[in-house]
Protein backbone atom coordinates (compact mmCIF):
# COMPACT_ATOMS: atom_id res chain seq x y z
CA UNK A 1 0.00 0.00 0.00
CA UNK A 2 1.05 3.53 -0.66
CA UNK A 3 2.94 5.11 2.22
CA UNK A 4 1.26 8.49 2.04
CA UNK A 5 -2.15 6.83 1.92
CA UNK A 6 -1.48 5.29 5.32
CA UNK A 7 -0.34 8.64 6.66
CA UNK A 8 -3.44 10.47 5.45
CA UNK A 9 -5.72 7.69 6.63
CA UNK A 10 -4.22 7.85 10.13
CA UNK A 11 -4.62 11.61 10.28
CA UNK A 12 -8.19 11.30 9.04
CA UNK A 13 -9.05 8.69 11.66
CA UNK A 14 -7.52 10.73 14.46
CA UNK A 15 -9.45 13.85 13.50
CA UNK A 16 -12.64 11.80 13.16
CA UNK A 17 -12.28 10.37 16.66
CA UNK A 18 -11.59 13.84 18.02
CA UNK A 19 -14.67 15.34 16.33
CA UNK A 20 -16.87 12.34 17.10
CA UNK A 21 -16.16 12.74 20.80
CA UNK A 22 -17.08 16.39 20.46
CA UNK A 23 -20.58 15.40 19.32
CA UNK A 24 -21.33 14.07 22.78
CA UNK A 25 -19.79 16.91 24.68
CA UNK A 26 -22.38 19.08 26.41
CA UNK A 27 -21.17 22.68 26.54
CA UNK A 28 -23.66 23.38 29.33
CA UNK A 29 -21.74 21.05 31.60
CA UNK A 30 -18.90 23.01 33.05
CA UNK A 31 -17.01 21.62 35.94
CA UNK A 32 -17.17 24.05 38.79
CA UNK A 33 -13.77 25.32 39.89
CA UNK A 34 -15.18 25.31 43.42
CA UNK A 35 -15.13 21.53 43.73
CA UNK A 36 -12.74 20.59 46.51
CA UNK A 37 -12.83 24.10 47.93
CA UNK A 38 -14.54 25.41 51.04
CA UNK A 39 -18.04 26.80 50.93
CA UNK A 40 -17.70 30.60 50.53
CA UNK A 41 -17.94 32.81 53.60
CA UNK A 42 -21.31 34.49 54.03
CA UNK A 43 -23.45 36.44 56.45
CA UNK A 44 -27.07 36.49 55.33
CA UNK A 45 -30.48 36.47 57.00
CA UNK A 46 -32.68 33.46 57.62
CA UNK A 47 -35.71 33.42 55.28
CA UNK A 48 -38.20 33.07 58.14
CA UNK A 49 -36.68 34.76 61.16
CA UNK A 50 -34.30 37.24 59.49
CA UNK A 51 -31.70 36.34 62.12
CA UNK A 52 -28.18 36.33 60.71
CA UNK A 53 -26.82 33.06 59.36
CA UNK A 54 -23.17 32.33 58.59
CA UNK A 55 -20.88 29.39 57.91
CA UNK A 56 -21.24 28.33 61.55
CA UNK A 57 -24.92 27.66 60.84
CA UNK A 58 -23.91 24.45 59.05
CA UNK A 59 -24.06 21.27 61.09
CA UNK A 60 -21.24 18.81 61.54
CA UNK A 61 -22.54 16.38 58.93
CA UNK A 62 -22.88 15.87 55.21
CA UNK A 63 -24.92 18.73 53.86
CA UNK A 64 -26.94 19.21 50.72
CA UNK A 65 -27.19 22.85 49.72
CA UNK A 66 -29.97 23.60 47.28
CA UNK A 67 -30.35 26.92 45.47
CA UNK A 68 -34.00 27.60 44.60
CA UNK A 69 -36.56 30.33 44.09
CA UNK A 70 -40.33 30.54 43.93
CA UNK A 71 -40.11 31.94 40.39
CA UNK A 72 -38.10 28.96 39.24
CA UNK A 73 -40.25 26.45 37.38
CA UNK A 74 -37.67 23.70 37.32
CA UNK A 75 -37.46 23.86 41.11
CA UNK A 76 -40.93 22.42 41.26
CA UNK A 77 -39.85 19.31 39.40
CA UNK A 78 -37.16 18.42 41.93
CA UNK A 79 -39.07 19.40 45.04
CA UNK A 80 -40.46 15.94 45.84
CA UNK A 81 -36.93 14.52 45.69
CA UNK A 82 -35.74 17.09 48.19
CA UNK A 83 -38.62 16.21 50.51
CA UNK A 84 -37.54 12.58 50.26
CA UNK A 85 -33.91 13.44 51.00
CA UNK A 86 -34.93 15.55 53.98
CA UNK A 87 -36.22 12.39 55.68
CA UNK A 88 -32.67 11.05 55.89
CA UNK A 89 -31.40 11.87 59.38
CA UNK A 90 -27.76 11.60 58.39
CA UNK A 91 -27.94 14.47 55.96
CA UNK A 92 -28.50 18.14 56.62
CA UNK A 93 -30.46 20.04 53.99
CA UNK A 94 -29.89 23.78 53.65
CA UNK A 95 -31.70 26.01 51.16
CA UNK A 96 -30.52 29.16 49.50
CA UNK A 97 -33.46 31.27 48.43
CA UNK A 98 -32.06 33.04 45.37
CA UNK A 99 -33.25 36.51 44.35
CA UNK A 100 -36.75 35.99 45.55
CA UNK A 101 -39.57 37.84 47.21
CA UNK A 102 -39.78 36.61 50.81
CA UNK A 103 -43.58 36.44 50.80
CA UNK A 104 -43.61 34.41 47.57
CA UNK A 105 -40.91 32.09 48.87
CA UNK A 106 -42.67 31.41 52.16
CA UNK A 107 -45.99 30.87 50.38
CA UNK A 108 -44.38 28.54 47.84
CA UNK A 109 -42.99 26.39 50.65
CA UNK A 110 -46.17 26.33 52.70
CA UNK A 111 -47.98 24.92 49.67
CA UNK A 112 -45.40 22.30 48.78
CA UNK A 113 -43.74 21.52 52.11
CA UNK A 114 -40.39 22.71 53.42
CA UNK A 115 -37.58 20.16 53.09
CA UNK A 116 -34.89 22.50 54.44
CA UNK A 117 -33.66 22.68 58.02
CA UNK A 118 -32.69 26.27 57.44
CA UNK A 119 -32.97 28.65 54.48
CA UNK A 120 -30.47 31.36 53.66
CA UNK A 121 -32.09 34.41 52.12
CA UNK A 122 -29.87 35.59 49.28
CA UNK A 123 -32.07 38.33 47.89
CA UNK A 124 -29.28 40.10 45.99
CA UNK A 125 -27.60 36.95 44.76
CA UNK A 126 -24.27 37.70 46.45
CA UNK A 127 -23.71 34.25 47.87
CA UNK A 128 -24.91 32.72 44.61
CA UNK A 129 -22.29 34.72 42.73
CA UNK A 130 -19.61 33.43 45.08
CA UNK A 131 -20.87 29.92 44.40
CA UNK A 132 -20.81 30.46 40.66
CA UNK A 133 -24.56 29.86 40.35
CA UNK A 134 -25.93 30.38 36.85
CA UNK A 135 -28.80 27.97 36.41
CA UNK A 136 -31.30 27.69 39.25
CA UNK A 137 -31.94 25.14 40.72
CA UNK A 138 -28.43 24.08 41.68
CA UNK A 139 -27.50 21.45 44.22
CA UNK A 140 -24.27 21.05 46.15
CA UNK A 141 -22.95 18.45 48.55
CA UNK A 142 -20.62 19.56 51.33
CA UNK A 143 -18.71 17.21 53.56
CA UNK A 144 -18.44 17.64 57.34
CA UNK A 145 -15.75 20.29 56.86
CA UNK A 146 -17.82 22.35 54.43
CA UNK A 147 -15.73 21.31 51.46
CA UNK A 148 -17.75 21.29 48.23
CA UNK A 149 -17.76 17.78 46.80
CA UNK A 150 -20.44 17.87 44.18
CA UNK A 151 -22.37 20.34 42.12
CA UNK A 152 -25.33 19.78 39.89
CA UNK A 153 -26.93 22.41 37.69
CA UNK A 154 -30.63 22.03 37.00
CA UNK A 155 -33.21 19.89 38.78
CA UNK A 156 -32.05 16.69 40.45
CA UNK A 157 -33.87 13.44 39.70
CA UNK A 158 -33.95 9.85 40.92
CA UNK A 159 -31.06 8.83 38.71
CA UNK A 160 -28.74 11.63 39.82
CA UNK A 161 -29.57 10.99 43.47
CA UNK A 162 -29.02 7.25 43.13
CA UNK A 163 -25.88 7.31 41.01
CA UNK A 164 -24.08 10.48 42.03
CA UNK A 165 -25.35 11.86 45.30
CA UNK A 166 -26.03 8.87 47.54
CA UNK A 167 -22.54 7.37 47.07
CA UNK A 168 -21.04 10.68 48.23
CA UNK A 169 -23.51 11.11 51.06
CA UNK A 170 -23.07 7.66 52.51
CA UNK A 171 -19.29 7.77 52.48
CA UNK B 1 -7.19 82.34 39.45
CA UNK B 2 -4.78 79.71 40.61
CA UNK B 3 -7.50 78.07 42.62
CA UNK B 4 -9.73 78.05 39.58
CA UNK B 5 -6.99 76.37 37.56
CA UNK B 6 -6.56 73.80 40.25
CA UNK B 7 -10.27 73.10 40.29
CA UNK B 8 -10.32 72.73 36.51
CA UNK B 9 -7.37 70.38 36.60
CA UNK B 10 -8.91 68.34 39.37
CA UNK B 11 -12.22 68.17 37.56
CA UNK B 12 -10.63 67.06 34.32
CA UNK B 13 -8.65 64.45 36.23
CA UNK B 14 -11.84 63.19 37.68
CA UNK B 15 -13.39 63.00 34.21
CA UNK B 16 -10.43 61.10 32.81
CA UNK B 17 -10.59 58.75 35.77
CA UNK B 18 -14.23 58.08 35.10
CA UNK B 19 -13.49 57.59 31.41
CA UNK B 20 -10.82 55.10 32.30
CA UNK B 21 -13.26 53.08 34.35
CA UNK B 22 -15.81 53.25 31.56
CA UNK B 23 -13.27 51.96 29.09
CA UNK B 24 -12.19 49.14 31.38
CA UNK B 25 -15.82 48.30 31.97
CA UNK B 26 -16.59 48.12 28.24
CA UNK B 27 -13.50 46.00 27.66
CA UNK B 28 -14.42 43.61 30.40
CA UNK B 29 -18.04 43.04 29.48
CA UNK B 30 -16.98 42.36 25.91
CA UNK B 31 -14.44 39.75 26.96
CA UNK B 32 -16.59 37.89 29.45
CA UNK B 33 -19.14 35.27 28.55
CA UNK B 34 -22.73 35.27 29.68
CA UNK B 35 -23.07 31.92 31.44
CA UNK B 36 -26.79 31.65 30.78
CA UNK B 37 -26.72 32.37 27.04
CA UNK B 38 -23.34 30.99 26.20
CA UNK B 39 -22.84 32.46 22.77
CA UNK B 40 -23.22 36.01 23.97
CA UNK B 41 -20.87 38.18 25.91
CA UNK B 42 -21.98 40.16 28.93
CA UNK B 43 -22.27 43.34 26.87
CA UNK B 44 -24.86 41.81 24.56
CA UNK B 45 -26.79 39.93 27.20
CA UNK B 46 -29.73 41.18 29.19
CA UNK B 47 -30.18 37.95 31.15
CA UNK B 48 -30.72 38.70 34.85
CA UNK B 49 -27.46 37.01 35.79
CA UNK B 50 -25.55 39.02 33.19
CA UNK B 51 -27.08 42.23 34.54
CA UNK B 52 -25.99 41.23 38.07
CA UNK B 53 -22.49 40.46 36.87
CA UNK B 54 -22.21 43.79 35.12
CA UNK B 55 -23.27 45.53 38.33
CA UNK B 56 -20.64 43.57 40.24
CA UNK B 57 -17.96 44.45 37.70
CA UNK B 58 -18.85 48.13 37.89
CA UNK B 59 -18.73 47.97 41.68
CA UNK B 60 -15.35 46.26 41.67
CA UNK B 61 -13.89 48.76 39.20
CA UNK B 62 -15.04 51.59 41.41
CA UNK B 63 -13.33 49.88 44.33
CA UNK B 64 -10.12 50.15 42.33
CA UNK B 65 -9.82 46.53 41.25
CA UNK B 66 -7.91 45.91 38.02
CA UNK B 67 -9.30 44.11 34.97
CA UNK B 68 -7.08 41.14 35.69
CA UNK B 69 -8.30 40.89 39.28
CA UNK B 70 -11.92 40.99 38.18
CA UNK B 71 -11.36 38.33 35.53
CA UNK B 72 -9.70 35.98 37.96
CA UNK B 73 -12.42 36.69 40.54
CA UNK B 74 -15.08 35.53 38.07
CA UNK B 75 -13.02 32.65 36.68
CA UNK B 76 -12.47 31.31 40.20
CA UNK B 77 -16.22 31.07 40.60
CA UNK B 78 -17.51 30.33 37.12
CA UNK B 79 -14.45 28.52 35.69
CA UNK B 80 -12.25 29.86 32.93
CA UNK B 81 -15.08 29.14 30.52
CA UNK B 82 -16.33 32.61 31.33
CA UNK B 83 -13.25 34.13 29.70
CA UNK B 84 -13.32 34.56 25.94
CA UNK B 85 -9.57 34.29 25.94
CA UNK B 86 -8.88 31.13 27.89
CA UNK B 87 -5.65 30.74 29.85
CA UNK B 88 -3.06 28.29 28.55
CA UNK B 89 -3.24 25.04 30.49
CA UNK B 90 -2.69 21.34 29.90
CA UNK B 91 -6.29 20.86 28.81
CA UNK B 92 -6.13 23.28 25.92
CA UNK B 93 -2.42 23.27 25.17
CA UNK B 94 -3.08 21.47 21.91
CA UNK B 95 -5.35 24.29 20.77
CA UNK B 96 -2.74 26.92 21.54
CA UNK B 97 0.21 25.05 20.09
CA UNK B 98 -1.55 23.01 17.40
CA UNK B 99 -1.48 25.65 14.65
CA UNK B 100 2.23 26.35 15.17
CA UNK B 101 3.03 22.65 15.19
CA UNK B 102 1.01 22.26 12.00
CA UNK B 103 2.90 25.05 10.22
CA UNK B 104 6.23 23.63 11.40
CA UNK B 105 5.44 20.12 10.20
CA UNK B 106 4.12 21.39 6.90
CA UNK B 107 7.21 23.56 6.51
CA UNK B 108 9.41 20.59 7.19
CA UNK B 109 7.75 18.49 4.49
CA UNK B 110 7.78 21.31 1.97
CA UNK B 111 11.44 22.03 2.66
CA UNK B 112 12.32 18.40 2.26
CA UNK B 113 10.56 18.19 -1.06
CA UNK B 114 12.20 21.44 -2.18
CA UNK B 115 15.71 20.25 -1.28
CA UNK B 116 15.20 16.94 -3.04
Amino acid sequence: MNKSFILYATIFIFISIFLFKGLYYDPKKIQSPLLGKSFPQFKLPDLYSNSLLSNSSFLDKKTIVNVWASWCLECEREHSYLIQLSKNEDIDLVGINYKDDTKDAVGWLSMRGNPYRVIIKDSLGDLALDLGVYGVPETYILDENQIIQFKHIGPIDAQIIQEKMLPLLSK
Amino acid sequence: MRLLNLIIILLSMNVSYAKDIDKQYTNLIEELRCMVCQNQNLAESEAPLAVDMKEKIKEMLKMGKTEREIKSFLAERYSSYILYEPPVNTQNLILWLGPFAFVLILGFFLLRRYIK
